[in-house]
């Protein structure tokens, strides 16, 4: 996680001294399409090739499915609560 | 969404072709991942980094826009603990990683895959692209039932991009601020969170 942070933060650093350069900006935008395009292909390949995985699919499939309806659930009872108390007039 | 069909469509293929016997075998060996998933963390600080817009509304909503991204890091926690008995193979903190992808299914995919196993990386690319999907198709409903801030907590780190447009058109613009704020907080915190709760077992 420090790793994580230290990484985003010079990112960030950097980002933030190009914010007025909309041509790198741009590039780098379509730099981060390329390496998520790049590295899910590859987790794809990894993938395909583990066969207990594919025999899995269908069973991880519904785990994912219900770990998505809680985890929304979740968030919007939290979010409902929240917005009862402090958005629902003034804002 | 045109950019999840795409990232769809190459996982798809990579996993098409391997599964087929179609790849040269040195690319199914690949230990290069960490760099490029370092290198994928810094340019998406540097996209966060370039596009302030989001931290300016702090000043005009007041703090308390920072109960919405929160409410949907803890809301997410507390379902996860809800389903915990019934998905017994996976431990407490990889269900956590998994859950605190909140819709971010690349980043937090490609991390946990690193970390952990790949089978729990499918798990969680899946999850969290339903997350997207679900936030899409119920928005119109959440909106006018469970009140305007419900599609923005439901979309997690999607409600600065990908599902912006819907949620806009179903709770107003004024909310459209909130909505791209609560993403870019999530956005930075998926990869700290995610690989903290990888980090503790």
């Amino acid at each position: 996680m420090v790793a994580v942070l230290v990484i985003m933060t010079a990112g960030a650093l950097l980002g933030y001294f190009l914010r007025k350069q909309p041509k790198i900006v741009m590039i780098n935008d379509k730099l981060i399409m390329l390496a998520v395009f790049g590295l899910l292909f590859l987790m794809g390949v990894a993938i395909g090739s583990n066969p207990t995985i594919i025999q899995k699919l269908p069973v991880l499939g519904a785990q994912a499915l219900l770990i998505a309806v809680v985890g929304i659930a979740g968030s919007v009872v939290a979010g409902s609560v929240v917005y009862y108390f402090f958005f629902r007039e003034k804002y | 969404m045109r950019a999840t069909i795409y990232i769809l469509l190459f996982f798809t293929l990579g996993l098409l072709l391997s599964w087929q016997g179609l790849l040269p075998g040195h690319l199914l060996k690949n230990d290069y991942s960490v760099y490029a998933l370092y290198l994928l963390m810094f340019l998406v600080g540097i996209s966060i980094g370039a596009d302030s817009s989001a931290f300016k509304v702090i000043k005009q909503v007041k703090l308390k826009i920072l109960l919405v991204p929160l409410a949907t890091i803890v809301g997410t926690f507390l379902g996860m603990i809800l389903i915990m008995p019934f998905l017994a193979e996976i431990s407490f903190t990889d269900l956590q990683a998994i859950g605190a992808g909140y819709g971010y299914y690349s980043l937090s995919s490609i991390i946990i895959a690193e970390m952990r196993t790949e089978t729990l990386a499918v798990i969680a690319l899946i999850a969290n692209v339903i997350r997207e999907i679900i936030t899409l198709i119920l928005t119109p409903i959440l909106a006018k039932k469970a009140g305007k801030l419900a599609p923005v907590n439901s979309a997690g780190a999607t409600s600065m991009d990908t599902t912006l447009p819907v949620i806009t058109r179903y709770v107003g613009k004024e909310y459209a601020i909130i909505s791209v704020f609560h993403g870019t907080v999530l956005t930075i915190l998926v990869p700290v969170i995610v690989s903290l709760f990888l980090e503790m077992a």
